[in-house]
């Protein structure tokens, strides 16, 4: 079963300090040669999660499975297959682009002909003796990707990428992501505080929020899961009459409006026409807005 | 052979740093200042040495082993160290296939292999001196007479073993402290208290004091404590070395970087 996923992790959980628990058994499952999108506000456990899948943190509880063997057997081995950009992009000011994935050929040990591969890639191949300090931000996250690309990875786990780009920045981050993914075969976890960043690359979603998974599965659960979720707001002339008569809606009241789910929009009109039958005048009877964002922010805040 | 491969990675990083700058202009300033000196001197210098070779060492080699050296281990160590500080790179060292040994093993490798560069380039340097000086004063004769190149080799061997110990306190700080400032401080303050141990507090003993133990190195008064001082050293050096490896791998796993 562990074959079917690039990583696995079991019951992960992580304190920083004996009060404080940061993650609770986190069960991520990511599939090869998916995108990976793991979401959560900022503050929710997502960089501590993925400081622990790369061994930057000790494992206080769980266990991480990657490429099927457990990470602290075989963690130099594991590494040489997974690249990675932890938050900020880190490389050194003072030398070129070149000069900085010289610095990790041998670490990885890759041939020179790769660093000129992955420059073309990420289009820093003619940025000469341009210090990497003096780069554009855009520049700068691009050879922090070229960095994570250089192993040839088979993982590539990045975290925030698109953080303090501007919108250009972000789409064309956003079509190399999926260029490496479908052209190259790349299984990539990302990871984002905002999903609609996200959602457009994304083949699966795990939504994680004060350290718990809120969900977890592809693209297609997480929009059935949201139709689920879907809600009517409704004011009425006898609210508590209407609820009464709606109960099997499981009604909720809040101040002078009620919300209640439905899956369809035929059940939109059933509702209307059983309280037109009881004499009970409609005020207001709105779909709430259903996209995925306003799920994710739903799902966050109904916990915080 | 892993190990190589990291000092390799290590030592590309100082590619154009202010570490190795300070290696390369650093080691101009004796033989710079040795060099007016001996030029600009009213008096005979065979009178002031007992034999002509021996302005190679005083104010010259010593004042580097006693006096530049300790001050040039406590600003590399820290400027070396701060490479991945100021550029955010922990992160990035410790999720590539390395092991935390071969990383602290490697810093401090390239660390050793800096230092040494320095020492022998000021005795390389100090040479080109003395030449000039030969070449505007050829009375000197300092070609005819012979040069016991056992005892420098036997000098810089034990500055290098005895400046291990400085090295390696304050590798342990510089990977302790992101705050740059705080390693650098103390070690200049333990730097000082060793000269004063030297200078000042001549009954106090000091083999149990390693700042001091270049600047002991230097006096024929302390020859007979070099034993000791090199046992010490090792002793010291390969205490703070374990010291240093196992608060970098718990501060590494807690995330402290």
């Amino acid at each position: 079963m562990r074959n079917n996923y690039i990583l696995q992790t079991t019951d992960l959980s992580y304190n920083y300090s004996k009060n404080v628990q940061t993650l609770f058994d986190i069960n991520l499952q990511v599939e090869k040669g998916s995108i990976y999108g793991f979401i959560g506000p900022n503050g929710s456990g997502k960089t501590t999660t993925l400081s622990l899948l790369l061994g930057l943190r000790n494992l206080q509880k769980g266990s991480i499975a990657l490429f099927g063997k457990e990470l602290k057997d075989d963690r130099i081995n594991i590494l040489k297959k997974v690249g990675t950009l932890i938050e900020s992009p880190s490389f050194y000011g003072h030398l070129t682009a070149r000069e900085n994935l010289n610095v990790y050929r041998d670490v990885y040990g890759v041939d020179k002909n790769r660093v000129e591969e992955v420059l073309t890639l990420v289009d820093l191949s003619d940025t000469g003796r341009k210090k990497a300090r003096h780069f554009s931000l855009g520049m700068k996250q691009r050879l922090a990707i070229a960095l994570a690309l250089l192993p040839n990875p088979e993982l590539l786990i990045l975290d925030e990428p698109t953080n303090g780009l501007d919108p250009n920045g972000i789409i064309e981050l956003r079509g190399l992501i999926k260029k490496l993914n479908q052209e190259l075969g790349i299984t990539i976890i990302i990871s984002s505080h905002i999903l609609a960043e996200v959602e457009k690359m994304v083949t699966h979603i795990g939504i994680i929020f004060k350290g718990k998974m809120l969900f977890q599965g592809t693209l297609q659960e997480l929009h059935g899961f949201q139709q689920k979720k879907a809600k009517l707001n409704l004011h009425t002339s006898d609210n508590p009459e209407a609820i009464k008569i709606l109960h099997e809606y499981s009604p909720e009241l809040s101040d002078e409006i009620f919300s209640l789910s439905y899956n369809s929009l035929q059940q939109i009109a059933e509702i209307n026409r059983k309280l037109m039958k009881n004499n009970i005048d409609v005020y207001l009877l709105q779909p709430k807005g259903n996209n995925l964002e306003e799920l994710f922010i739903d799902m966050t805040t109904n916990l915080s | 052979m892993s190990l190589t491969i990291t000092l390799r990675s290590e030592l590309l990083k100082t590619k154009r740093t202010s570490a190795l700058y300070l290696t390369i202009f650093g080691a101009l300033i004796v033989p710079s200042i040795k060099l007016d000196e001996l030029l600009t001197i009213s008096q005979p210098l065979e009178k002031m040495y007992t034999y002509p070779w021996e302005f190679y060492y005083k104010n010259g080699l010593h004042i580097v082993m006693g006096l530049l050296l300790p001050f040039y281990m406590i600003l590399m160590t820290t400027l070396l160290t701060q490479i991945e500080y100021r550029n955010n790179t922990w992160k990035q060292v410790f999720s590539s296939p390395q092991s935390e040994f071969n990383v602290f093993l490697g810093k401090f490798l390239s660390l050793q292999l800096l230092i040494v560069s320095f020492l022998l380039l000021n005795a390389a340097l100090l040479f080109v001196v003395i030449l000039l000086v030969n070449v505007v004063d050829p009375q000197l004769g300092l070609l005819q007479q012979s040069f016991d190149w056992q005892q420098l080799i036997e000098t810089l061997g034990k500055t290098l073993l005895l400046s291990t110990t400085i090295s390696s306190i304050q590798f342990w700080m510089s990977l302790r402290f992101r705050n740059f400032i705080l390693p650098l401080a103390i070690g200049i303050t333990l730097w000082f208290v060793g000269l004063m141990f030297v200078f000042e507090y001549k009954t106090l003993s000091k083999e149990w004091f390693p700042y001091s133990y270049l600047m002991m190195l230097v006096f024929p008064d302390y020859a007979h404590l070099h034993v000791t001082l090199l046992r010490n050293a090792l002793l010291f050096t390969g205490v703070f070395l374990l010291i240093g490896f196992f608060d970098f791998k718990r501060r590494k796993g807690k995330g402290n970087d």
